[in-house]
């Protein structure tokens, strides 16, 4: 499987991923519409605590959606979502332990990281170099 | 509302006589007109605060401004504009804070915010979205920056929101006081932060979510975000160094080129160089690499003093600026003093330039003998003497002592002292001089004597000269490399970027770069001239805004040492700005701008511009 690793010592907090997530998927920029997050911790900001879905083997999300719109999918190495199957229902929300599953304000659909099928938009703009695409 | 992409197209005005607070569209013809930031500051600035105005008094305003391009995802764009009359110059002043205040509040959907009248209490401003409040903040009255910034987010129970504050400088009316974003960034100059604390105005916290940003040409906009990210990695300054160093590594380059300000600029050359130079700083200081929204740059850093009797200290920075100010320029060779300077700055809420250049002055008065320690609290205030640079420090900072005499500022202090002391009061109308020579190029000494702020680095910048791509020992063609390069800076703090990024946009004179960016997130579709128009529209109106004022020619001028003391030493020794020199590059700039010879733009320049209401005010 893949998932994306996150180095907490070479974050810089600058969120250019939130931004470039939230506008490669939607169009538009809103961090409320990112699949990844970045929040500043400290009295100074000097460190970041990360919200990333980690691309379970054995996905809750996937356990506790009713429709078949998340699937583990063995051959891309990640869980994928489709919208068009989503009912908007967010029981994926409630069972993931990481609380990286969001809703969509709007269109009330998952947001659902899909490591932008294979090739992540985050990773290609991190130039500090904390976020990178893992086997594991 | 607007159609153009990147705008929220409203801000919010708050009057804190009254309570009330009102939402505000911004029109399509405003915008196209004065762009965003700088333009829109002006623009208001200039109709809403009239002549003779106090600016410690409830008539000032302060205004809050983002442009188009902040919120989006294009490369370091995140500053926000600040613009008010300052209390040290009393002109028109703007300043710029990186963070990601400029971010939030656009998520939160307004362009901009004006701040006017006067509050009775202590209150701060809470903005979630559509829901504005004047809270109370007797509570966090009297606390630094960073303390102020977690007691709101404790209150508020949102450790996401980001908050500009004064520290006790600004509430005690320090005349260089300045606003805190995100506790990382500062409005840094101009006194900002007293004319906020004259509003009993603690703070504004922001929280967005509710606004997306919408971008009127996605694949084009997507194309260039490629490009710059592409220029940005093939940069070595830009993806590697200032990383590392942060701008620190222009203390050693401006010393072998013999302009790096040292003892009250008296001399260009620091024999303490090795001290405070950029691999120090690294070495002693520097933690951690951090950025502010939407930059890959990341050159803010989170740093530490590991050792001496301020062992412990954290905070972000120094950068550059606060090297010279706090460093060479008092003559302070341990990077560690200038850090704990730094700190008491930062957290107090004080332009680090502005204290650094106050305390530079007070140094050489005492040298002179024109002040002694019993004017001086007893300090003996020799320059590199560390133990009285942190006293006087701390004083300034809490307007109290001799502090609250430097406090006043540089031309203020040598009004009052006289006996020549108005000759080596570094200061351009009022505003103290930043850490770039003037005697060392000519075009910044035009600049710097031209700039609507005073001796602000940021009007005209000095790097066309200091790369050699134009020669800083020549006079000649310095008025039009100042005028094209004020085009780009007004341009530069109306979308807004980063000054890091301005050498990859274009540094000198608009050109389609420039207007191929703004139209891909805006569709505004300028021209190369429309966008000329503009940039010279924004200039103009802060010049109007300094006319009417009282100020002129006669105050575009600079201090009398650059103007009759050579360099003395080093490899730019020699060196000097002549007033004759001076006089002929202001005939030219002027004529360039198309003013008249007291440097008052003419009625045929401001129809032109489209600001006849301005010209029937001014002229």
């Amino acid at each position: 499987m893949k998932k994306l690793k996150w180095d907490k010592k070479l974050c810089t907090g600058c969120r250019v991923c939130e931004s470039i997530c939230a506008f490669s998927h939607e169009g538009v920029i809103n961090p409320i519409l990112s699949r990844i997050r970045i929040a500043p911790l400290g009295k100074y900001e000097e460190t970041q605590k990360s919200t990333i879905c980690q691309q379970c083997k054995d996905a809750e999300c996937v356990k506790a959606c009713p429709t078949d719109a998340l699937k583990i999918d063995i051959k891309k190495g990640y869980v994928t979502f489709t919208e068009d199957d989503c009912i908007g229902c967010s029981a994926c929300v409630e069972a993931c332990p990481f609380s990286a599953i969001f809703m969509h304000p709007e269109k009330n659909t998952a947001l659902k990281c899909d490591l932008c099928g294979g090739f992540p938009k985050c990773v290609e703009h991190c130039l500090s170099g904390a976020l990178k695409v893992i086997e594991y | 509302m607007t159609k153009y992409g990147g705008y929220c197209g409203k801000i919010l005005r708050i009057n804190l006589s009254s309570g009330k607070i009102t939402k505000e569209d911004l029109s399509d013809s405003l915008l196209r007109k004065f762009l965003g930031g700088n333009g829109l500051g002006i623009s208001y600035l200039f109709n809403e605060v009239k002549k003779g105005v106090d600016p410690l008094s409830e008539e000032n305003k302060i205004l809050i401004f983002t442009g188009p391009l902040n919120g989006t995802v294009f490369p370091s764009t995140s500053k926000i504009g600040v613009f008010t009359k300052s209390p040290l110059t009393n002109g028109f002043t703007d300043s710029y804070a990186g963070g990601h205040f400029a971010a939030e509040l656009k998520f939160a959907g307004y362009d901009g915010i004006i701040i006017e009248g006067k509050s009775e209490k202590p209150v701060y401003i809470y903005i979630h979205n559509e829901n504005i409040e004047i809270r109370d903040a007797s509570k966090i009255w009297g606390k630094i920056n960073s303390d102020t910034k977690s007691e709101i987010l404790n209150e508020l129970n949102d450790h996401q929101v980001r908050v500009a504050s004064i520290g006790p400088s600004g509430e005690k009316l320090v005349n260089y006081a300045n606003i805190n974003f995100d506790g990382t960034h500062w409005a840094g100059r101009g006194g900002n932060g007293s004319v906020m604390g004259s509003k009993k105005l603690k703070a504004i916290a922001v929280r967005g979510t509710g606004c997306n940003i919408n971008i009127a040409d996605k694949e084009k906009f997507e194309q260039l975000i490629t490009d710059y990210y592409k220029k940005i990695k093939e940069n070595k300054t830009l993806s590697e160094v200032l990383s590392k160093y942060g701008t620190t590594t222009a203390t050693r380059a401006n010393n072998s080129m013999g302009i790096l300000g040292t003892r009250n600029w008296q001399t260009e050359v620091f024999k303490g160089i090795e001290g405070i130079s950029a691999e120090a700083i690294d070495e002693k200081l520097y933690e951690k690499a951090l950025a502010c929204f939407s930059c890959p740059i990341r050159c803010m850093h989170y740093s530490e003093i590991k050792e001496g009797p301020y062992i412990g200290t954290r905070n972000i920075g120094p950068q550059y600026e606060t090297v010279y100010s706090l460093g060479s320029l008092c003559c302070n060779s341990n990077s560690n003093i200038i850090a704990k300077g730094n700190e008491i700055c930062n957290e107090m809420g004080i332009d680090t330039i502005s204290t650094g250049v106050s305390i530079a002055f007070l140094m050489e008065c005492f040298e002179k003998g024109l002040l002694k320690e019993e004017d001086l609290d007893g300090l003996s205030l020799n320059f590199g003497n560390e133990e009285s640079f942190i006293k006087m420090v701390e004083k300034i900072s809490q307007n109290e002592g001799i502090g609250k005499f430097a406090a006043k500022g540089v031309k203020i202090m040598s009004e009052e002292i006289g006996k020549g002391s108005e000759k080596f009061a570094i200061h351009m109308k009022g505003y103290e001089l930043a850490g770039h020579s003037v005697r060392g190029y000519k075009g910044m000494s035009l600049g710097y004597a031209t700039s609507p702020r005073g001796g602000s680095h940021q009007d005209m910048r000095h790097l066309p000269e200091r790369s050699g791509e134009f020669d800083r020992t020549n006079c000649e063609g310095k008025a039009k490399l100042v005028f094209d390069v004020n085009s780009t800076t007004a341009i530069r703090d109306s979308f807004t970027y980063c000054t890091m990024i301005e050498g990859v946009v274009g540094r000198v004179g608009i050109d389609s770069k420039h207007v191929d960016l703004i139209n891909a997130v805006t569709g505004i579709g300028y021209t190369v001239e429309e966008l000329q128009k503009v940039s010279e529209r924004i200039y103009n109106l802060e010049r109007c805004f300094n006319v009417r004022e009282g100020k002129d020619r006669k105050d575009d001028t600079l201090p009398s040492r650059f103007m009759n003391e050579p360099i003395p030493e080093g490899p730019s020794k020699g060196m000097v700005t002549t007033k004759k020199e001076l006089d002929t590059m202001l005939d030219e700039y002027y004529q360039i701008r198309g003013w008249n010879t007291n440097g008052i733009p003419t009625k045929e320049k401001l129809d032109s511009l489209d600001l006849q209401e301005a010209a029937k005010e001014v002229l």
